[in-house]
């Protein structure tokens, strides 16, 4: 091999290898993610009948905003549609797990909570479902980021987070804005 | 490597290293304080 041909194959491999090293810090980097710091792609497969979501079931107008189960379970049901979240504002308190579920009876969009890594896709005949621990309090801004029609840009929601000791359900176990 | 001059390994090598370095500190300082999810 002429030396010139020589020295191309050992810069060659010296660029695999440092593509190699790359590669594996943020493979590493995304699994300690995951192990140690529980941050995973949402993957909750469920469907539900697009049609009749806000006629029976679990999210009927009644069943939606946050809701405390007899078990302490924290769920917040929101369905987004052309162009609103119903309900525009839910509580949740801070520093406990809660669940976010969400569904969509017409087209597709999709959530952020502002500073927090809440992001899913609502696709209709699918339950979006998110598990999270919300550590800042106050107001946090839940904008639609799917463009979902001509008022999509109108379309957002409000997270309230409040400290535990304010997060107080009613005899039903539901808590509203409303009632604060 | 006559005609590959070294300072086009050196540009390569900086520009790789500052995007990693770039994804390391977004990684760092916004993705993990924004708390768990799944």
């Amino acid at each position: 091999m002429p030396i010139a041909e020589e020295g191309i194959v050992r810069s060659e491999l010296r660029w695999a290898a440092i593509s190699i090293g790359v590669v594996s810090v943020i493979m590493l980097a995304i699994i300690y993610a995951g192990l140690v710091h529980h941050i995973n792609p949402p993957s909750n497969i469920e469907t539900i009948d697009p049609k009749t979501l806000h006629l029976t079931g679990e999210f009927t107008e009644p069943n939606l905003g946050t809701r405390v189960a007899a078990d302490g379970q924290i769920t917040s049901r929101i369905v987004a549609t052309q162009f609103t979240f119903v309900p525009r504002c839910i509580v949740l308190p801070a520093n406990r797990p809660v669940t976010l579920r969400f569904a969509t009876p017409d087209v597709i969009h999709g959530i952020l909570v502002t500073g927090t890594n809440v992001n899913t896709m609502i696709v209709p005949g699918y339950v979006s479902q998110v598990h999270t621990v919300f550590t800042r309090t106050g107001d946090l801004l839940m904008p639609c980021h799917e463009y979902c029609g001509l008022g999509h840009s109108e379309m957002s929601a409000t997270v309230r987070v409040v400290p535990p000791g304010d997060f107080k359900p009613n005899s039903q176990g539901a808590v509203s804005c409303d009632a604060r | 490597m006559r005609e590959v001059p070294r300072g086009a390994f050196a540009l390569a090598a900086l520009t790789t290293g500052l995007l990693l370095a770039g994804w390391l500190l977004v990684y760092l300082f916004v993705f993990l304080p924004r708390g768990m999810v799944s």
